[in-house]
């Protein structure tokens, strides 16, 4: 490798038009609060429009010498064309990696900053992106040396879209024994990688074999010579095989919680409200409400609990997902962050989040018959709590989900015309079946005292 | 600047001629553009003339190994070119430039240079130096680093002929190198080549007569693929006759290409 031909090339050549392939994955920078796991997994799903753009680039950039009419010049010099396509290759790949590592960097420099999760296989996550980035564009490079045409770019560019497209839409990527683990290997990652959630060695090590085994097999496409795509299809080939045996039995199998992301980190001092590691910045945000909240269900409640925690739940338990134990005296509330970190939720949102189903999570066995009589007590319960009316649903907000004012707030007003002393008790019957998950009908034990 | 000399290049050859043809005949497509040519070249300046379509840039383009002949022999510098196997060291010895020739438009010239010395296997040490020396010979040294697609027409085929010379070749196959040059840079491109003549055996394609009178050692004249015409400048100029003959042209060597060519043509 000449160091003077890779420099000229990286300069001159496309190179620089691959690193702007990945622009995309910049849009992603602005999840660096939520943790480089969520940057990354933005990323990958970004994959989707990157890869193509790469391969146009790639295809661009193989159609120079048909552009320049270069052919019969350099078709007669003494060196090996497979060495001019290396040089150019090169560059291409390290025009898509820089370009792609320094977005990486200034993630994580925000993320750093505010103080959020960096899990190990971060790394490795970004390796598997790289790899899948650099395949596209020496494949893109290789159909375009193939096929010298004007609308070579674009139409390799669409293809790339309109295939990973239907593969993000027509892959089953549902939780449970059902889909193929191969599923992993495709370059959108199925949705089971979340900011919890660490891959697994095996999964990892099965994806970054098949990432590179494709990238060096779309590599030798592009500088082959006679025998050279024979090797390609070999490369592929044993990459596809190696990747399988790696794999785990079950698509679900491939990722394990991150332990470190949901340790909480809590106020020190009174009232305490916890946010999961991986969002240091909701304590702020969380503490007024979250407080708020818990004097309310102090007031209201026998046992109250006497810290809010901010909820979590992940399905690589299956068949049980993995969430934190319910227990009387923490409150695991759902809520949203922003990119950045912080809590998405308005103040009343929050404080809402905090007191729904008198102060308990939801419970992830409810029938889906169940979904709106459970979903109604849940909001009932936090009225009675807060001493307020049921908010009226929002399509659009943290709210989307209530039950409409025309069943939440007969209810409430049922729960409110029973006897105080018994409305203290059914209120409490129904915080322990809510803790406690029971398969029974909680409005109805809310409103008449059995289910 | 003094260039060293290498051992190689004054040991005896091995072949009486630079380019040897016998029964040459080479295709441009399914045409024969060259039919049954028998040629002879040592050192010094060729100067390769004919009308269009007369076969002479597939004549060179065979000479620098794009074109592989169908009939007859051919070597350059002892290498048989009737087998297109191991051309490699052959390459390394050959400069060209095609009669269309192809650049990348965003390097600079320099860079170009210096990218087509590191095709012909030219030391990585001696690049940047022998780059410049190239640079220098063509009269480009003020543009050396502007990019190919802001020079001129004469410059680039100036710039085409810089990489021809930049492995210091001893065959430089030259396609219509005088195209877009102004009267001037004809006038330098000529010196260029006389020094280039003492060890090098120079072919040079072109429709301008006056080049070849002015420039070259002796003539070879196409038609239709087939020698016509073999001998000095002055020959061809002996043909012409005087001005009063009625060979048109404006010069001797002119009205010598026409007389001959007419006779040709009359004769076939």
């Amino acid at each position: 490798m000449s160091a003077r031909v890779l420099g000229l090339e990286l300069r001159r050549s496309a190179a620089l038009w691959a690193g702007l392939a990945v622009a995309p994955a910049a849009l992603t920078v602005a999840q660096a609060g939520n943790g480089m796991a969520v940057v990354i997994g933005d990323q990958r799903q970004a994959l989707i429009l990157m890869m193509p753009l790469a391969t146009a680039v790639g295809a661009w950039q193989a159609r120079r010498d048909r552009r320049s009419g270069t052919s019969d010049l350099l078709g007669t010099s003494p060196r090996p064309a497979w060495h001019r396509y290396a040089h150019t290759a090169a560059a291409l790949g390290i025009g898509v990696v820089v370009a792609y590592a320094l977005i990486l960097v200034v993630a994580a420099v925000f993320a750093a900053r505010v103080g959020a999760h960096y899990p190990v296989d971060y790394w490795v996550k970004s390796m598997i992106v790289t790899a899948w980035l650099t395949a596209a564009v020496l494949l893109g490079a290789a159909i375009g040396r193939a096929i010298s045409w004007v609308v070579t770019p674009p139409l390799a560019a669409l293809s790339m879209l309109v295939g990973l497209t239907a593969i993000a839409l027509f892959t089953d990527t549902e939780v449970g024994p059902g889909p193929h683990p191969g599923t992993w290997l495709l370059p959108p990652a199925p949705s089971y990688d979340s900011y919890i959630t660490l891959l697994t060695p095996e999964a990892a090590r099965a994806q970054l074999v098949w990432a590179i085994s494709c990238a060096a097999a779309a590599g030798l496409l592009y500088v082959a010579t006679r025998w050279l795509p024979l090797v390609a299809l070999g490369v592929a080939g044993a990459g596809l095989v190696a990747a399988m045996t790696l794999l785990p039995e079950y698509l679900h199998q491939g990722v394990q919680m991150d332990e470190t992301a949901v340790v909480p980190v809590c106020t020190p001092e009174e009232p305490v409200v916890c946010a999961l590691r991986v969002h240091p910045l909701v304590l702020d945000d969380l503490r007024g409400p979250g407080g708020e909240a818990l004097t309310a269900l102090s007031e209201r409640l026998p046992n109250p609990p006497n810290r809010v925690e901010e909820a979590y739940y992940s399905w690589t338990g299956y068949p049980d997902p993995w969430m934190p134990e319910p227990a009387r005296d923490v409150v695991s509330a759902e809520i949203y962050t922003d990119g950045s970190g912080r809590l998405a939720l308005t103040p009343t949102e929050t404080l809402w989040s905090v007191a729904l189903g008198a102060g308990t999570a939801a419970c992830p066995n409810v029938p889906q018959e169940m979904w709106d009589r459970d979903a109604t007590a849940r909001v009932v319960a936090a009225a009675w709590v807060l001493q307020e009316t049921p908010p009226e649903p929002d399509p659009d907000g943290y709210f989307n989900w209530i039950p409409p004012p025309n069943v939440t707030r007969p209810a409430y007003e049922a729960l409110l015309g029973l006897p105080e002393d018994v409305q203290y008790a059914q209120v409490a019957a129904y915080r322990d079946s809510a803790l406690a998950c029971t398969g029974e009908d909680r409005l109805a034990l809310l409103l008449d005292g059995e289910s | 600047m003094v260039r060293a000399v290498d051992p190689a290049e004054t040991t005896p050859t091995p072949f009486a001629w630079a380019v040897h043809a016998e029964g040459l005949v080479v295709k441009a497509g399914k045409r024969v553009a060259v039919d049954h040519l028998d040629l002879r070249l040592g050192d010094g300046i060729h100067g390769l003339l004919g009308p269009n379509g007369a076969g002479k840039t597939t004549l060179v383009r065979a000479l620098a190994t794009v074109l592989k002949p169908v009939e007859g022999s051919l070597e350059v510098l002892g290498h048989d070119l009737t087998d297109h196997t191991d051309l490699r060291p052959l390459r390394r010895t050959i400069g060209y430039l095609p009669q269309e020739f192809g650049f990348y438009r965003r390097f600079t010239l320099r860079e170009f240079v210096e990218y087509i010395a590191w095709l012909k296997e030219v030391p990585a040490s001696e690049i940047p130096a022998a780059a410049q020396r190239a640079i220098d010979r063509v009269g480009l040294a003020d543009r050396a680093d502007h990019r190919m697609k802001t020079l001129s027409g004469g410059m680039v085929r100036r710039a085409g002929i810089a990489q021809a010379i930049i492995n210091d070749p001893r065959v430089l196959l030259l396609d219509e190198p005088t195209a877009g040059l102004d009267p001037d840079q004809r006038l330098d491109f000529r010196a260029l080549l006389r020094t280039l003549a003492a060890d090098t055996c120079v072919l040079v394609s072109t429709h301008l007569v006056e080049d070849v009178a002015a420039a070259c050692s002796d003539v070879i004249l196409l038609d239709e693929g087939r020698l016509v015409f073999s001998g000095t400048p002055a020959d061809l100029a002996e043909a012409g006759g005087t001005e009063s003959s009625e060979a048109g042209g404006d010069s001797a060597t002119e009205r010598g290409y026409s007389s001959i060519m007419r006779a040709h043509r009359e004769m076939g």
